[in-house]
């Protein structure tokens, strides 16, 4: 009787580890929203570049929703924590909440972190090529030069090219002083697309968007009218050379000299079990290891920089801890348009 | 009215030349004109049907002889309907699209084409013609939508 | 390679699936493309062009089914379709006005087909003229056509049109992410508005459903009207006096589709308003009249060519379908933009024959088999109905990939149309300013922002003012045609 027993509860531990060992997302279907509108922006580009693969080695099939950052925001708010729900998004994740444009819950407290699945370095600041400057220092010469000048300058509220612009400012405003400082104006825009037809129609003086995706309008051949020209990146680009850099300016981000660039993470919502986030690190693994996602993203190019979860947690919170003092130091927007 | 709206009305409207929308207060400007054309035009309408009313001699509201429903108004069709409609909402959270939609087609199909075979005003038995099509189209229909949008689309159906 | 087999088979598949998904209210071109654009990694630039492309066409082109069969938009722009296109229908010619439709759509593709191919560069310089003032007013002056489809109830229906406006504008401005208009309670529901399909879908669908289940579902007698012993048949001499019509709508199809960031639904109710405006029969628009049917289904498939203008030469879609084709463009690794055209000439004819493959292609899927599906009409409303209630729901919640606060607005709005006809507010109106209302203030806003709250612009940039003449001698005309019937009913007493 007691052999029977205890060969009773060897089957059911072993039946119990096995189910515990099945997988979470094999022969499932997972929803993946992005913080963006667009399925031409680069959050898009990446998370379908890195759903391609991952749906391989997760074995699951995986759908990516251009749902838009307070869609995104919300459905992690309200969906089920059984990992089958995942936000992949940039930034402006906690740049949002930094900066007031989203409540404290919404801050990556209430989100379990995920791995980090790739790195845009693109990011950038243009303006016009007939614009009477060509780098970001220059431009704060120039409005020095011309104190009844102004540079409008076209951001998306707590989004990246908000801390962009914060950076800087504060730069501006340590090296130039207050007036020049305030010679710059803030314009609030949503879209690329929008972002573009301002500038054209001299609405706004600089613009920032992605190296990838408005390289196109920098190049010879391009009509003058709509010709721009790089006058600022955030950070190197493996593979690209001879643009002015914002490090360059001796423009800095917490007393280094600047360097951002975008981090992807997948964020889900609060309460996931680890397991499922496991799961998810192990096929990420796998996916960064693909010499052939490796290229994609290189065609792209974002960096594939996977970081497994617990590590890009603590990568994220150090990153959002460094960009609070640039946004406590800049003024309101208000005060600023 | 909160005395921040109220001040942020202010600040977007009354501070010297122009508009100029800021980040805190952008989103009130088209809503404000917007209610305030809706104020102006529920004047007018209100107007137009007293001038009307005072020449034709017909009460401002018009109570006596109202007829809301249109002639031949069917009441517990029509009630029925809703009651179906909002019950197939409530249902498909939780029967999902294919359960949800057969159970309530079908009872749709025989609200409106009652299989029933009727001879002076009394049900003589069931009209199994009309029975069976009301199931063919209660079964077919979603399925055949999830097949086609649910499974090879990859559309998500509720 | 620029065209071969597997091109002409997947336009086939494209325009196919592209007709099913406008001919379902709720579901639209831009969704087609949007659940198919992954799968384009797998084909090459060329193959890809071909599926979505026929994906666009078919997309656009078979909104007008439901909307002359059953009066239901299956796109929003078909929504002007319904007006002339249903009664028709009603008088038992609805085979004979699908047929129209369908052949206007062609005709319509091909001339933004030419002008594309011969004028791109030209037409994209006219687009760049066009500023956020510009784009507001003209908005303003399509948000116009609502009086013009007003008479007899004027204030009634600017009302109805600001109301539509402020539905719209409920929830949260995008922005600048801060709530407005809320109703307690909604905020989470509520964060992006209600979206256009739900709100379309009941207004239309669920409000008709409503009054008919009033009568009890009747199966009546009109419902039995043969479409084929009795009626008049589609025949191509019927277009001959549209001539003038098919070319004027059509170039306002492709001028609307030429500006970006304004939609198809804009092109559409121009083209109509317009139609009626220089017709010689005005009053007879919405009693089912070749005219506005043939007016609204040619602007909206010219606005195919038109939208793809600004894509390829400025690297910005001129509506949101196109923008979707943008992300093909990028998972090719292509960029559009300026220099598009001229380094990448063979995908630029292949776009060219793609259109061209596709418009023709539309027509033969949808012209011959028309005869059957017309027949929907004599399926018992009784029958016919309950199915329509299921497309609907599957339409409203598939329109944001699975939320069913979409399905709960869809009744709410289709309660909301039920209320609006017991008190004579047209629904129409109401829908065309919650569809123009969101470009409406978003240019306001964006017109202010570069005037620095000035506003000059508004009345001194010459494209303003062009537009400002043609918005006062619309509203004039408008307001004398009301004051003519006023006079002719005092003079008849």
């Amino acid at each position: 009787m007691k052999k029977l027993v205890s060969l009773l509860l060897v089957v059911v531990m072993v039946l119990g580890l096995a189910s515990a060992s099945a997988s979470v997302y094999e022969g499932q279907r997972v929803r993946v929203v992005i913080g963006s509108t667009s399925t031409s922006g680069d959050t898009y580009m990446c998370t379908e570049t890195v759903c391609r693969y991952l749906s391989k080695y997760l074995g699951a099939d995986i759908k990516v929703d251009a749902v838009g950052a307070a869609e995104a925001f919300n459905t992690m708010k309200t969906a089920k924590n059984d990992g089958l729900t995942i936000m992949s998004f940039h930034d402006m994740t906690y740049l949002s909440v930094l900066f007031g444009s989203y409540d404290e819950s919404y801050s990556l407290d209430h989100y379990v972190i995920g791995p980090r699945i790739g790195q845009n370095p693109g990011s950038c600041f243009y303006v016009r090529a007939d614009a009477p400057y060509a780098t970001m220092k220059e431009i704060a010469e120039y409005l020095k030069a011309n104190p009844e000048e102004t540079c409008v300058v076209a951001i998306e509220h707590g989004s990246v090219s908000h801390v962009g612009f914060a950076a800087y400012y504060v730069w501006v405003k340590e090296t130039y002083g207050e007036d020049v400082a305030g010679q710059f104006r803030v314009a609030l825009s949503g879209s690329t697309s929008t972002k573009l037809q301002m500038l054209w129609d001299g609405n706004i003086d600089l613009l920032f968007a992605d190296y990838s995706g408005q390289k196109q309008y920098t190049e010879e051949g391009v009509e003058a009218d709509l010709k721009l020209k790089f006058s600022g990146m955030m950070d190197d680009i493996p593979g690209v050379e001879g643009l002015p850099m914002m490090y360059e300016d001796g423009i800095t981000l917490a007393g280094e000299p600047f360097h951002f660039s975008k981090d992807f993470l997948f964020y889900l919502p609060e309460g996931t079990p680890a397991e499922v986030v496991a799961e998810l690190d192990a096929a990420m693994e796998k996916v960064a290891a693909d010499p052939e996602f490796q290229a994609a993203m290189d065609a792209l190019t974002y960096k594939n920089a996977f970081l497994p979860s617990a590590e890009a947690k603590t990568y994220i919170y150090e990153k959002s801890d460094t960009m609070k003092e640039i946004i406590d130091a800049m003024p309101s927007v208000d005060d600023m348009m | 009215m909160s005395p921040e709206l109220m001040e942020q009305l202010e600040k977007l409207f009354f501070s010297g030349k122009g508009i100029q929308p800021k980040y805190s207060n952008m989103h009130l400007l088209m809503p404000t004109v917007t209610i305030a054309v809706l104020v102006l035009l529920a004047i007018i309408i209100l107007v137009q049907r007293a001038i009307r009313c005072k020449k034709t001699g017909t009460p401002f509201i018009h109570i006596k002889g109202y007829h809301f429903f249109e002639k031949g108004f069917n009441p517990f069709v029509f009630f029925v309907t809703i009651g179906l409609m909002v019950g197939y909402f409530y249902l498909l959270p939780v029967l999902h699209f294919v359960a949800a939609s057969i159970i309530i087609l079908f009872l749709l199909n025989i609200l409106y084409t009652p299989p029933f075979v009727v001879e002076d005003k009394k049900i003589k038995g069931v009209n199994w013609k009309s029975l069976l099509v009301s199931v063919a189209i209660s079964v077919v229909a979603p399925v055949f939508i999830y097949l086609v949008f649910g499974v090879a689309f990859g559309l998500t159906l509720p | 390679m620029v065209i071969g087999v597997t091109h002409v088979l997947l336009a086939l598949f494209g325009v196919a699936v592209g007709i099913v998904f406008g001919a379902v209210p709720g579901m639209t071109a831009t969704m087609a493309l949007a659940v198919f654009l992954p799968l384009t990694y797998a084909f090459d630039m060329a193959e890809s062009l071909y599926l979505l492309l026929g994906l666009y066409v078919g997309g656009i082109s078979g909104g007008l089914i439901p909307a002359i069969l059953i009066n239901i938009p299956g796109t929003p722009s078909s929504l002007t379709t319904t007006f002339d296109g249903y009664p028709m229908a009603k008088r038992g010619e609805g085979e004979r006005a699908l047929k129209l439709g369908i052949t206007v759509s062609l005709i319509g593709g091909l001339i933004s087909l030419v002008f594309l191919a011969v004028l791109t560069p030209q037409l994209a310089l006219l687009a760049r003229q066009f500023s956020a003032v510009e784009k507001f007013l003209i908005i303003f002056f399509a948000m116009t056509v609502i009086a013009a489809l007003s008479k007899g109830a004027l204030a009634k229906g600017i009302f109805a049109g600001f109301a539509g406006v402020l539905i719209k504008l409920m929830g949260y401005m995008a922005t600048n992410n801060k709530p407005r208009l809320l109703i307690p309670g909604t905020e989470s529901v509520l964060r992006s508005g209600f979206q256009l399909l739900p709100v379309l879908i009941g207004l239309f669908a669920i409000a008709t459903l409503f009054k008919e289940a009033e009568t009890g579902m009747k199966y009546s007698k009109s419902d039995m009207v043969e479409t084929s012993k009795d009626a008049p048949k589609f025949k191509v001499s019927q277009l001959r006096g549209q001539g003038v019509n098919i070319i004027r709508s059509s170039l306002l199809g492709l001028f609307m589709g030429i500006l970006p960031g304004v939609g198809g639904s804009a092109a559409s109710l121009m083209a109509y308003s317009q139609a009626k405006t220089w017709s010689k029969h005005p009053e007879k628009f919405g009693s089912g009249i070749d005219d506005g049917l043939v007016a609204s289904e040619s602007s909206n498939n010219a606005l195919t060519g038109g939208a793809l203008i600004p894509l390829l030469s400025l690297g910005i879609p001129g509506d949101s379908t196109t923008a979707v084709l943008v992300g093909a463009f990028m998972l090719q690794g292509l960029q559009v933009g300026p220099l598009f055209i001229t380094e990448n000439p063979e995908i630029w004819t292949s776009i060219l024959v793609a259109l061209l493959v596709c418009n023709l292609l539309m027509f033969l899927v949808m012209y011959y088999p028309i005869k059957w599906i017309a027949k929907i009409v004599q399926i018992p409303k009784g029958r016919l109905y309950p199915v329509i209630l299921m497309m609907c729901v599957v339409g409203a919640f598939c329109c944001r990939s699975g939320v069913m606060f979409d399905v709960w607005a869809m009744l709410i709005f289709g309660v909301l149309a039920y209320f609006m006809g017991k008190f004579k507010f047209p629904t129409a109106p109401f829908l065309i300013g919650f569809i123009l209302g969101g470009d409406l203030e978003q240019y306001f806003i964006e017109a202010l922002q570069g005037s620095r709250g000035s506003f000059e612009p508004f009345f001194t940039r010459p494209g303003a003012i062009i537009i400002w003449v043609c918005i006062i001698a619309s509203m004039a005309y408008v307001v004398y045609d009301n004051m003519k019937d006023h006079k002719k009913a005092k003079a008849a007493k």
